[in-house]
């Protein structure tokens, strides 16, 4: 193995291929979503932070 | 039979490197090139684990003693913790193994270092990026995700340095004039391209345009996987593989498994970040897509170790009079127990156990200060005598130092991954309360904090040693430099008497 460019193309591949597997598949999954009001009785979910929390 | 001289005492220069010289730089020729970027980069890098691993034993000191100092909002555990983790990594790991990766490049390529003003104006920003980082954790500015805790302003200096670093060390590797590539250059490369790639990719989805909601935790479990996994581990495996067959001896087992080991080791290392996800609100075939990569890490597990194991066997006494090849054992033996580790720990059902535990967070800190830092450290005790031309000042400091880490390190694995191991299978269990379960941690992270102190204690030895090495440096240059204003002075006053 003692071609450079060959040896580069090779990490590249690599490279991108985890690129498109693990961050660009799951952007094109669940990265669009909206988020969405879910109404649990009277209250939206999930409730707003009170007190301290708040502040 | 006469004992091989120590690698960590000053050699003289031998006739190979004297029969090279017409196709390649000779090797002081090399050092000498090599010399003020590799001594400004692993002094500084040094500096950064004292004080990295001081902020790690502060911060497991804070589990047995939760109120130590808790008055003061920069040394709260929130802070520390991703302080130390940070300059450990960053300061002193990444820095360290910049050096080396430059000397190594250099010496496989037969090249001197092609620029060397860029690479220490890249370890001046380097090191500004680091501190202004660290101090921006403790002040309460970090980010919260994983290993890119740093704010943008710092992530931006950090990057720009490693450009300039980066920049050379592939220049310096483009103008090789031995052609041929060893596997420890398969590495090197690969590393010097993975870093900036990932290092681009988080900063960019997670600060600079962020992803939505929890994909933000599938790119920050990505980013973590891929800066151990094929940053720094890749820089431990080029030293390994660049110190065995050098310090035994012989030539190494065998050149198709290893590049066989490298293709697997960087597929597999690259689909397995996001194994640490299960029982995290993503689709189930992310992690375990990622689990299935880490089960697959066995093959160049034992893939290297077999050829490791048969090139050691070459010359199975080499490494009684050689501490460095001390250091490379250890480390190699701490990536084999680390690599076991990580695939025990996919499979599911310890996946599940070892999930908000201590044995992840346990098992990075195993990788950093077993693997990383003992292929780092014995590349140091090699390189610096030979870049210097000044001996160590203190053999039986690196013994010690030796007997440190690796004691260090195993305290670290037996008190947080397998404390984990036992933290998950208690928690799991609904009879057992959180107080009660933290009162019978405390032996365990006892032992984790017993490691980090002698870890620290070593560390300080080496520091020391160090330091007297750079003292007899600059004796030496002074005596150099004295030499020839007299030699000029007598030169001048024997002209003047004429």
């Amino acid at each position: 193995m003692n071609n450079g460019p060959l040896l580069f193309l090779g990490i590249l591949v690599t490279l991108v291929s985890s690129f498109w597997g693990l961050l660009l598949a799951p952007q094109l999954q669940i990265g669009q979503q909206q988020p969405v009001l879910i109404n649990w009785g009277n209250l939206p979910a999930a409730t707003a932070r009170l007190g301290a929390a708040r502040r | 039979m006469s004992e091989a001289p120590s690698t960590t005492v000053l050699p003289a220069a031998t006739a190979g490197d004297t029969a090279l010289t017409s196709t390649r730089d000779s090797a002081a020729e090399i050092d000498a090139s090599c010399r003020w970027p590799l001594l400004f980069l692993f002094t500084s890098g040094t500096l950064w684990l004292v004080l990295g691993t001081l902020l790690g034993l502060l911060a497991a000191i804070k589990f047995h003693a939760p109120n130590m100092l808790s008055d003061y909002p920069w040394l709260t555990l929130g802070r520390v913790r991703p302080a130390a983790i940070n300059a450990v990594v960053y300061g002193f790991a990444s820095q360290a193994g910049l050096g080396l990766l430059i000397w190594m490049l250099c010496r496989l390529g037969g090249v001197r270092l092609a620029f060397q003003w860029p690479v220490i104006v890249g370890w001046k920003l380097w090191n500004i990026g680091v501190t202004v980082g660290v101090i921006a954790i403790l002040a309460g500015a970090s980010t919260g995700f994983e290993l890119l805790e740093m704010p943008r302003y710092a992530s931006g200096i950090l990057l720009i340095a490693y450009l300039l670093i980066g920049l050379c060390a592939v220049a310096t590797f483009t103008m090789r004039r031995q052609r041929e590539l060893f596997p420890s250059q398969w590495y090197l490369l690969a590393a010097l391209f993975w870093f900036p790639w990932a290092y681009i990719i988080g900063n960019n989805l997670l600060q600079l345009d962020p992803v939505r909601g929890t994909l933000q935790a599938v790119v920050n479990a990505w980013y973590v996987g891929n800066l151990l996994g094929l940053w720094l581990a890749p820089i431990g495996l080029a030293a390994i593989f660049y110190f065995l067959p050098k310090l035994t001896g012989r030539p190494l087992f065998s050149g198709p498994l290893a590049s066989f080991a490298f293709w697997s080791f960087m597929f597999f290392t690259a689909w397995s970040g996001l194994s640490t996800l299960v029982g995290a609100p993503v689709p189930r075939w992310m992690p375990a897509v990622s689990s299935a990569a880490t089960l697959c890490l066995v093959v160049p597990l034992l893939a290297n170790a077999w050829n490791w194991y048969f090139t050691h066997a070459g010359n199975p006494s080499a490494w009684k009079k050689d501490v460095v090849l001390k250091f490379i054992y250890a480390a190699a033996a701490c990536f084999l127990v680390h690599g076991i580790a990580s695939i025990l720990m996919a499979l599911p059902r310890v996946s599940e156990l070892a999930s908000l535990t201590w044995a992840g967070p346990g098992r990075h800190l195993f990788f950093l200060h077993g693997f990383v830092a003992l292929a780092l450290f014995g590349g140091i005790y090699y390189v610096l005598p030979r870049v210097l031309q000044v001996s160590w000042a203190n053999q039986k400091w690196i013994q010690i130092h030796l007997l440190c880490t690796v004691a260090g390190a195993a305290l670290l694995f037996v008190g947080l991954v397998l404390g984990g191991l036992v933290q998950g299978a208690r928690m799991s269990d609904v009879n057992v309360s959180f107080v009660v379960l933290a009162k019978k941690m405390a032996p365990f992270v006892g032992l984790s904090s017993l490691g980090m102190l002698v870890l620290l204690f070593g560390q300080g030895l080496f520091l020391g040693n160090l330091a007297l090495m750079l003292r007899d440096f600059c004796r030496s240059v002074c005596a150099t430099a004295c030499s020839m204003v007299c030699g000029n002075a007598v030169t001048t006053a024997k002209g003047g008497s004429r």
